[in-house]
C-alpha cells in the first residue's frame, strides 16, 4: 500500500513523526544525515509509542570507559524502558537476533513522503 | 572402568570443589622465603584472620562429621583420609582442590600475602598433586597487587594437574575492574579457568547477618551475582572470549533469576556499557559454568524447568564441597531419572569443557 504521508520539507533532520498507515502507527523519521526510514510506532516491550523517544547515533565503545558515537549508525530509543531499535535494521542491539522492530520502505518522490512497498528502501526515492 | 574409576575416553565423576587444609601454617614454613619465617615462628602470626561469627553443625573447623579424621585434626587435610572418603567413597574420578588458605583477604601486607600464596601453591603441588594424579589444583594469588599474582599465574600456569587461577569472592574486590585484568589475561594465556569461591570475607548486603543461615543462603549468590556483572559489565568476557569463569558453592537456582534481570536492564541501559557486545545471559551460557553444591532440592520436573529457563545445559558441573558440612554425593544430589546424556554432562563433560585437557586422567 502507497501512502503519501507529509511534505517533504515538514520534518528537519532529527525530527519524527507518527503517521497511521492502515491500521499501524508507524513511525516516519528522518536521521542526521536527512535519509527518512519508517518503523512500526509501538516498542516491542511494552508498546510504548516509539515516536514519543529520542533519537541519536548509536553509542559504541571499542573498550571500558570508551563512548564513541557510531558515524553510520542512528537509534530509536524507547521513551519508557530505553530499548534502543537501530533505525535502518529495526533490530535491538542489546538482542539484535531476537529483537527486531518491523521496518516500512519510505521514499521522497515529487516532494512528499511515501510509504509502502513501491518506493526504494533508503530514502533515496523515484526523483 | 579402570583402576582409577574412569571410563575410556573421559573421567566419570568430576568433582570441581574439593577442599585441601593445612594442618598447621606452619606446613608452609618449607615452601615459604626464609625472610618470612620469624614472622611464624618467633611472632605467632597465625594466618589470615577470619571474621566470620558462625559455628553451625560441623565437626571440627566445618568438616562433616562422619568425615572428620581420627585425631580430630583440620580438615580435608590427610591425603589417605580424602582417598577413602572421595575417590573410593563417592567414587569421585578426578577432584579439583581449592583448599582453605586465602591470602587475597589480607587487609595489608601484600609483599607477604603474595609470598604465602606461593608458598600454599608449592606446598599443595608437593603434597596434594605430586603423590595423588587423581587430583587437580588451583593457583593461589594474592589479587591485592594483579602483576605479582599474574607472575605467579606464570610460574605455575602450565603444571600438568592446575586448571585454574583462584579468586576468593571478597566485597570490597571488583573483579570486573580493568585494574585486576592482568589476572585474566594471564589466567587465559595459560589455558587456565579462573575460579570464584567465597570464604569468611564473604559478606551479605546487610553484611554479617545475625544467623548463619541467613549469611550462607544469601551471601554467597548476592556476591557471585555482584562479581559476574562486575566481570560482564566492565567486558572482562567481551576482551576474553575464550575465558571460562567458574563459580563454586553458590547453588544454582539463582541463575535464571540472573539472566532475566541482567538482560532486562541491558535493553534498557546498554548505553552505559558499550563495550559489552553480547546480553549477559549469551555470555553467562558461553563462558560461565556454576558448581551444583549446595543443590538446591528439586523434582526432577524443577530441575528440568530450570534448565529450560536457562536455556542451555552447559552450565552446571558437579561438586561435593568435600569435607564440609554441607557435601553432596554425587549419587544422591541431582534428581533421579534425569537423561543420561544430561546427568554425564553435569558430572564430567561440562567440567571438561570448562577445565581443558588437563582435567582428563
Amino acid at each position: 500500500m502507497r501512502q503519501v504521508v507529509f511534505g517533504a520539507d515538514e520534518l528537519a533532520p532529527g525530527e519524527m513523526r507518527a503517521v497511521q498507515y492502515g491500521a499501524m502507527s508507524v513511525v516516519v523519521l528522518r536521521d542526521r544525515h536527512g535519509r527518512y526510514h519508517a518503523l512500526r510506532n509501538a516498542c516491542l516491550h511494552q508498546g510504548a509509542p516509539l515516536s514519543k523517544g529520542t533519537l541519536g547515533p548509536m553509542v559504541d565503545g571499542s573498550a571500558v570507559g570508551q563512548y564513541e558515537p557510531a558515524a553510520d549508525r542512528e537509534v530509536l530509543r524507547c521513551p519508557w524502558h530505553g530499548y534502543e531499535f537501530d533505525v535502518e535494521s529495526g533490530r535491538c542491539p542489546a538482542d539484535p537476533a531476537r529483537l527486531r522492530l518491523r521496518t516500512y520502505p519510505v521514499a521522497v518522490e515529487d516532494g512528499q513522503v511515501v510509504l509502502g512497498r513501491d518506493t526504494v528502501p533508503g530514502g533515496q526515492g523515484k526523483l | 572402568m579402570s583402576q582409577s574409576g574412569s571410563v575410556v575416553g573421559g573421567p566419570t565423576i568430576v568433582d570441581a570443589d574439593v577442599h585441601e587444609g593445612l594442618k598447621s601454617i606452619r606446613d608452609l614454613l618449607p615452601h615459604l622465603d626464609p625472610k618470612w619465617h620469624n614472622h611464624i615462628t618467633q611472632y605467632g602470626w597465625q594466618g589470615p584472620a577470619n571474621p566470620l561469627p558462625y559455628v553451625v553443625l560441623s565437626g571440627e573447623d566445618g568438616t562433616r562429621i562422619d568425615w572428620m579424621l581420627e585425631d580430630k585434626s583440620m580438615r580435608g587435610s590427610d591425603l589417605n583420609l580424602m582417598r577413602k572418603h572421595l575417590f573410593e567413597g563417592e567414587q569421585i574420578t578426578v577432584g579439583i582442590l581449592n583448599g582453605d588458605f586465602r591470602p587475597s583477604t589480607m587487609q595489608g601486607w601484600h609483599e607477604f600475602a603474595a609470598d604465602l600464596a606461593a608458598a600454599y601453591n608449592d606446598w599443595q603441588i608437593a603434597v596434594w598433586l605430586d603423590p595423588e594424579p587423581r587430583l587437580r589444583g588451583a593457583i593461589h594469588v594474592a589479587s591485592h597487587d594483579p602483576q605479582i599474582a599474574a607472575r605467579e599465574i606464570d610460574r605455575l600456569g602450565q603444571h600438568p594437574q592446575i586448571v585454574q587461577a583462584f579468586l576468593p569472592a571478597i566485597n570490597d574486590r571488583e573483579y570486573g575492574d580493568p585494574y585486576y585484568l592482568p589476572i585474566f589475561e594471564a589466567a587465559v594465556r595459560n589455558d587456565l579457568a579462573v575460579t570464584l569461591h567465597h570464604c569468611g570475607h564473604t559478606r551479605s548486603a546487610l553484611g554479617y547477618p545475625r544467623y548463619q543461615i541467613e549469611w550462607h543462603a544469601t551471601a554467597i549468590p548476592q556476591t557471585m551475582m555482584c562479581q559476574l556483572a562486575s566481570m560482564i559489565c566492565n567486558g572482562v568476557f567481551d576482551r576474553f572470549p575464550e575465558l571460562k569463569v567458574v563459580v563454586l558453592e553458590s547453588g544454582f537456582t539463582w541463575i535464571p533469576h540472573f539472566m532475566w534481570r541482567m538482560d532486562e536492564h541491558f535493553r534498557s541501559l546498554r548505553v552505559e556499557i558499550p563495550w559489552v557486545k553480547r546480553k549477559p545471559s549469551d555470555i553467562l551460557r558461553a563462558q560461565v559454568r556454576v558448581s551444583t553444591q549446595p543443590a538446591e532440592t528439586l523434582s526432577k520436573r524443577q530441575f528440568l524447568g530450570l534448565l529450560d529457563q536457562m536455556e542451555t545445559e552447559d552450565m552446571l558441573v558437579f561438586s561435593t564441597d568435600y569435607p564440609h558440612w554441607d557435601s553432596d554425593s554425587p549419587s544422591r544430589a541431582l534428581p533421579a531419572g534425569l537423561p543420561d546424556g544430561l546427568q554425564q554432562k553435569i558430572l564430567s563433560g561440562n567440567a571438561v569443557a570448562a577445565f581443558g585437557p588437563r582435567l582428563l586422567p
